[in-house]
Formats: structure tokens, C-alpha cells, sequence
């Protein structure tokens, strides 16, 4: 592909190499700025990056090639194309971040959840939609070809009897809003419109596997639940769905080598972990890169800024159940100024944000 | 009409123009080919309309393959009994108790006979004739200590199940969670015939927990329990099956859409689910009705319950503690517990029994 073609993308804060906490570090970036003798997978280059820890941006720049590390998160605008924030440390003032790429109008991809509280995430889909601005607030897992599978045949099963489906969990609650959150963006696009009442219990403190239950209704008027189990990371997320007149399953990401652990010598387990990071990277982490690149293309959406409103809103609301020891949250109720703690609080200073 | 001695489901079911001239086809068939069958008095028949006629045909037929014959019925409804014996040998009382002596065993099954079950079945407990209660055994802990207190000194046979606790599958499950143990986790679908806002719905899916998983579970919660409502969920804590840590298990019961049973496994590293299809009628047959037919033969012939008398408390307890639950307004979960053996679950179909035969 032609560089000058290529679409300029800005990265709003790397944080660490760790894949797991940083998904543009370890998985989007490659895909993006993708090392010597790799196919290019993307019409999108990484040029211009910022992190509020300069030498974390410069390591980063590095490895992947990129010839701009900003001073301030601001001054990518006008510069590229469309502008990635991600990682877990910034996450709580991600509509901050993005705040002067949104009122340039450049198309924004925040990596979950977007916003620690209703009147956030409606501040910002506002300012969105004043400016015509394209945003996507999402994760892997809900761009995933299983889900637009599973969303192709939702309709062909009737009106909805039943769900459940389950994603990876976390070792500390305290990032609920960066992992437990998977699973529930995973099948949003399966629920849209339709959540109206949530409840998280926690079983087990000392191994967090929070299961949230939502109470939903078809469009016809019927009602039955939606159940979302958090379980260790035997793959990234299933999902059953019943309809009246059928049902229909997927699996996202299920790695050989996970289903295979118990009979997998060490060495296979080395190889098949490469093998199976590269598979990852392809299957898993392209789809949400390459919809992004078709926002920008389009400056359409995938999900309308309402819908981007209720996937965190019912987000909050698990949230406020599972701090409320499992009492059920109606989502029209739910306190537009309640906030999800904060997992890294302090990480930006009071007034960092202020406008001069 | 006539029917073969060997009953073929779909041929009776497409052959029958109404309900109760089928009971009466199969009756005929199984009286000619079995006179000397154990002898099964029904109490509850179902409307012809009724969620609950689909079951209860499969009740009939399951009988018309084994050893059993119902030989005579008992309904509050004199009409559904009288119906059901209309073309049959099949003989209807006009009081729930004068089944005795003329069978060898009582099946009840019945939604709307729930409240009523502890005096539908003492009659026949303290005469010494095994009672099989389709569906949860008792409205109250108190009761169901009453019944089985009644049971010991009639020395007669006493159980409440659902069949889901004797499909294969079910065993297969149960053999898979030993396999995959510690179980950190598992999901369960079961497919319900009756409304799921009825409060008797719910225990196809605690039986199936129970059997798979065992009665050890803390917490209660159910969802779904209103007359929109097209499925349930309940959700137990349980112990004990991934050492001291307390894990989550789910259940739904749908009236469509679920396969008969689908159930998903979690251990440490490994899933693994199973189910079993409910859209072949012969299949649905031989795997769902029949093994819990050969169990309640068994029964009246040996005179000993499938299950004892604990798990037989334990699972009507968690079936208690999972409709209190839904009571609980701000939805979270019930300890096990905390259900007093007073409470007891709210009678929907009050006047079923009326109150001068009680």
C-alpha cells in the first residue's frame, strides 16, 4: 500500500507494554505500524503519539517507527486523521482527552469504557454530535466476526427467551471498568434497546468472577434475562442466545492452545502461544482497527451516539449493583452523576485539564 | 380408535382428535396388552388447553411403555376426570382418596394442586401406597417435613422430582462436573412447558441443578417471575464444589427456544458442555420421559424412593428459597438459610381442593 494513502493516526497515551492493559501497545499498534517482512493489514499508520510520561511515548515511538511524540495531548490536532485513546491509567478522563479532537471534528476511537458516569458519557456524545464528530467507544470482543455473526442471526431467532455468555475476568475489581466490562460489550450488540434492570453478585472476593443478570424485553413486549459470567481466561468470550424459534452460539478468540492446555507439552505450549498471538492479532484485534478505518473513511458510525450512551450507561449500572452488594439498578433510575470509582486516581493532577 | 400395543407417539398424537380420546386409545391399549401392570391412580388432569397437556399426554404415553397402567383418576374438575375415562377402562373418583385400593401407586401431577400436595398425599401415605409427586413436594419446608414424617410411618415410598433429574444427559453432566472438578462456574437452560411467572415453573431448573451439581448450595435468586415474563433465571451460590470457594451457578427455563437441557461446565482450564434435543419426538421420548418412568416404576415396585428424605429436603428447600427470593424488592440474594420452615409459598390457585374435602 502506498504510505501517502495511509490514514494518520494519533495515539493518546501507551501507558506500558503490557498486552493486556494496553491494548494500542500490543496489539493495535503492530497492526498498524506492522514490524519488517509482515503483511500490512490496515490503510492506517501510527505517526504521531503522546503519553502523559514522555520517555513511556518515546519507548513506543521506537518500537513501532513513529516520527512525532507530542509534548501535550492536544497538539495532534489538525495533524492526523483520526486519534486512538487507550490504556487503563487515563481511561477515568478519556472525554477529556479527546475533548479537542471532537471539536476539530476528527474521527475518535475510545478503547472501553468511555465514561465513569452517565453525565459524562452524555456530555461527550453531545459535544459529538454537535460537531458532527465520528466516535466509537468499544472494545475487541463486540467487533469480533462471532459477534457480527451472532448479530446477522439474532433477528432469524424470534423474539428472545434467554442469553448467556461469559468473558475473561480479573484478579482486582478495582479494574472492573477495564476487563469486566468485555463481556458486556461483547453482547450489547445483541441487546440493543433492550436492558431495562441490572444486578451484579460477587461470590468470591478473594478470586473476583462477578455475574451480572439483566432483566430485558423484546420488542414485542416479552421479557427474559440476559446472564454475563466473568470466568478466568479460558478464552475471551462465548455467547448462547435463545429465541423462540431457535438458537445460535459462538465462541470469540478460542486459542488451540487453551482448549489443549492439559495435554500440550512445554515446548508446544511456547510455539503454540506465538502461533496463537499472531492468530489474536488477526482475529481478534483487526476487526475493531478496521472499523475504525471505515469511520474515518465514511465518517459513519457503527453505533449511533444513543446506543454509545446505553452500552455505559447499563456498564454503570452493573457497576453500582456489584458496589451495592448485588441490589438490582434500574437503568431509567440510575443517578446520571453516580461514578464508577476511579481505578487510578491522582494519575492526572486537579486542573491538568483546565483550558487557559 | 384404535391403537397398536405398541404406541408410537406420533402416531397416537396425530391420531388422536382430542385429548382425552387419546388417554382413552393408550389406556385401552396398555389395559389389553398389560392386565397384569402395576396399577397407577392420576391425580390432576389436565385441560385440554392447558400449557401443562403436553406433559401430561407424554405422562400418559411414558405409562402406556412400561409396566404401569393408570387404572383410575381423581380431578378437582369432575369434568377432566370424567373426560379422561370417557372411552377407557379407566375409572374416576369423585374424592382425591378413593384411589385406595384400587391402585398400586400414586402419580400427582398437577400445577394447580401445589399448596395441596401434603393432603392429596397423606391419604395413600399412611395407607402404605408410594406416592410419586410430579414437581416440587411441598409449598412449605413445614409441610414437606410433614409429609415425609407421614412417609416413614406409612412406610410408603415418597418422592417429588421433575424429569430432567433422570435424563441421561443429566447423568453425563454430572459425571463431566466430577471430570472437570474444582467447578468454578456453570450455566443451565431447561425448557419449561409451564408459564414461567407460575411459581411451579422454576423447579425443572433447581431439580437439574440439584442432580448435577447436589443441594449444596447458600444464595437464592430468581428473575422473572411476572406474567411478561418468557423465561426465568435462578441463580445459586453454591460451596463446596470448588473447595471453600463459593461460586455462581445459573439456571433458565424457557417455554421456547431452549434445547430440553443445555448446561455449560467451567473448571480451572477446561469447559465443556452438553444437551440434549428437544425438537425430535422420538428422541425427546426415549431421553426425557421414559428414564423418569422407569424410576417411578421402580419405585412402586420395590417400595423405595429414588432419593432419600435429606436430598429430598434439600432440593425442596432450594426450591423454596429460590421463590422467596423473588420477593425480596431490591433483587439481591436470599440466604438459603434464612427461609423459615413456616413460610410458605403463596397458593395461585386457591379453590382447587374445595375447602369440605380437605
Amino acid at each position: 500500500m502506498d504510505g501517502a494513502k495511509l490514514k494518520r493516526i494519533g495515539v493518546l497515551g501507551t501507558e506500558d507494554d503490557n498486552p493486556y492493559t494496553s491494548h494500542i501497545y500490543a496489539q493495535w499498534a503492530p497492526l498498524m505500524n506492522p514490524p519488517k517482512d509482515t503483511v500490512r493489514r490496515t490503510g492506517m499508520l501510527i505517526t504521531h503519539v503522546w503519553d502523559k510520561d514522555r520517555a513511556v511515548a518515546e519507548k513506543f515511538a521506537r518500537l513501532y517507527g513513529i516520527p512525532n511524540v507530542v509534548e501535550r495531548f492536544d497538539q495532534m490536532v489538525g495533524e492526523v486523521d483520526g486519534v486512538i485513546q487507550s490504556g487503563y491509567k487515563a481511561s477515568f478522563w478519556a472525554s477529556e482527552l479527546v475533548r479537542p479532537y471532537v471539536e476539530a471534528k476528527m474521527p475518535v476511537y475510545i478503547d472501553r469504557p468511555g465514561a465513569y458516569s452517565l453525565a459524562r458519557i452524555r456530555s461527550l456524545t453531545d459535544l459529538a454530535a454537535k460537531h458532527d464528530c465520528p466516535l466509537m467507544v468499544s472494545n475487541n470482543h463486540e467487533n469480533s466476526g462471532t459477534v457480527d455473526l451472532l448479530k446477522a442471526r439474532v433477528d432469524a431467532l424470534g423474539p428472545l427467551t434467554g442469553m448467556f455468555a461469559d468473558s475473561l475476568t480479573d484478579r482486582e475489581m478495582r479494574f472492573f471498568s477495564m476487563h469486566c466490562i468485555h463481556g458486556w460489550f461483547m453482547i450489547y450488540p445483541l441487546l440493543v434497546g433492550k436492558v431495562r434492570r441490572v444486578r451484579t453478585f460477587m461470590a468470591d472476593d478473594s478470586y473476583p468472577s462477578p455475574l451480572s443478570l439483566m432483566e430485558c424485553e423484546n420488542s414485542d413486549g416479552s421479557r427474559f434475562a440476559a446472564v454475563l459470567m466473568r470466568h478466568r481466561n479460558v478464552h475471551r468470550g462465548y455467547v448462547k442466545l435463545f429465541g423462540r424459534d431457535a438458537s445460535y452460539e459462538g465462541t470469540v478468540y478460542p486459542p488451540a492452545h487453551y482448549q489443549l492446555k492439559r495435554t500440550l507439552s512445554k515446548q508446544e505450549l511456547v510455539r503454540d502461544a506465538k502461533e496463537s498471538w499472531q492468530y489474536l492479532l488477526t482475529n481478534f484485534s483487526l476487526p475493531a482497527m478496521s472499523k475504525f478505518e471505515l469511520a474515518i473513511e465514511t465518517r459513519r458510525m457503527p453505533q449511533t451516539y444513543a446506543q454509545i450512551v446505553e452500552k455505559v450507561q447499563v456498564f454503570l449500572a452493573m457497576h453500582k449493583s456489584l458496589l451495592d452488594g448485588g441490589a438490582a439498578v434500574d437503568l431509567d433510575r440510575l443517578d446520571p452523576q453516580w461514578t464508577s470509582p476511579n481505578p487510578y486516581p491522582g494519575y492526572f493532577p486537579d486542573g491538568y485539564f483546565a483550558r487557559g | 380408535m384404535t391403537l397398536p400395543d405398541s404406541v408410537s407417539r406420533r402416531r397416537a398424537l396425530a391420531g388422536a382428535a382430542t385429548l382425552s380420546s387419546w388417554l382413552a386409545a393408550v389406556a385401552n391399549a396398555q389395559t389389553k396388552s398389560r392386565p397384569a401392570g402395576l396399577r397407577i391412580g392420576l391425580i390432576g388432569c389436565p385441560a385440554k388447553d392447558s400449557p401443562r397437556a403436553g406433559l401430561l399426554r407424554n405422562a400418559a404415553h411414558f405409562l402406556s411403555q412400561t409396566q404401569m397402567a393408570v387404572t383410575a383418576v381423581w380431578d378437582s374438575d369432575p369434568s377432566r376426570a370424567a373426560a379422561v375415562a370417557a372411552h377407557s377402562p379407566i375409572t374416576p373418583v369423585d374424592r382425591f382418596d378413593k384411589l385406595i385400593g384400587r391402585v398400586d401407586g400414586v402419580l400427582i401431577s398437577d400445577p394447580r394442586a401445589l399448596a395441596w400436595h401434603p393432603q392429596l398425599a397423606a391419604p395413600y401415605l399412611k395407607a402404605g401406597i408410594p406416592v410419586w409427586i410430579d414437581g416440587p413436594l411441598a409449598p412449605s419446608m413445614a409441610s414437606a417435613h410433614a409429609m415425609l414424617d407421614a412417609s416413614a410411618r406409612g412406610k410408603a415410598a415418597l418422592m417429588a422430582g421433575t424429569i430432567e433429574e433422570f435424563f441421561p444427559t443429566t447423568r453425563i453432566l454430572r459425571g463431566k462436573a466430577n471430570d472437570l472438578a474444582p467447578i468454578t462456574a456453570a450455566m443451565v437452560a431447561v425448557s419449561t412447558l409451564g408459564r414461567p411467572h407460575d411459581r411451579w415453573a422454576g423447579v425443572e431448573s433447581v431439580n437439574a441443578l440439584c442432580a448435577i451439581f447436589g443441594t449444596s448450595a447458600v444464595k437464592a435468586n430468581r428473575i422473572g417471575a411476572s406474567a411478561k415474563d418468557s423465561a426465568y433465571a435462578i441463580t445459586f451460590e453454591y460451596r463446596g464444589l470448588n473447595g471453600e470457594r463459593p461460586i455462581h451457578i445459573v439456571a433458565q427455563g424457557m417455554r421456547r427456544g431452549a434445547d430440553r437441557l443445555w448446561a455449560r461446565l467451567y473448571g480451572t482450564d477446561m469447559t465443556d458442555q452438553n444437551h440434549i434435543l428437544s425438537d425430535d419426538a422420538e428422541v425427546d421420548w426415549l431421553n426425557s420421559f421414559l428414564p423418569a418412568a422407569l424410576a417411578m416404576q421402580q419405585m412402586f415396585q420395590t417400595g423405595k424412593a429414588p432419593e432419600d428424605s435429606a436430598t429430598l429436603l434439600a432440593k425442596t428447600k432450594l426450591y423454596l428459597a429460590s421463590c422467596r427470593s423473588s420477593l425480596i424488592p431490591d433483587g439481591k440474594e436470599f440466604p438459603v438459610a434464612d427461609l423459615s420452615d413456616a413460610w410458605t409459598l403463596e397458593n395461585a390457585h386457591a379453590g382447587y381442593l374445595p375447602e369440605k374435602l380437605v
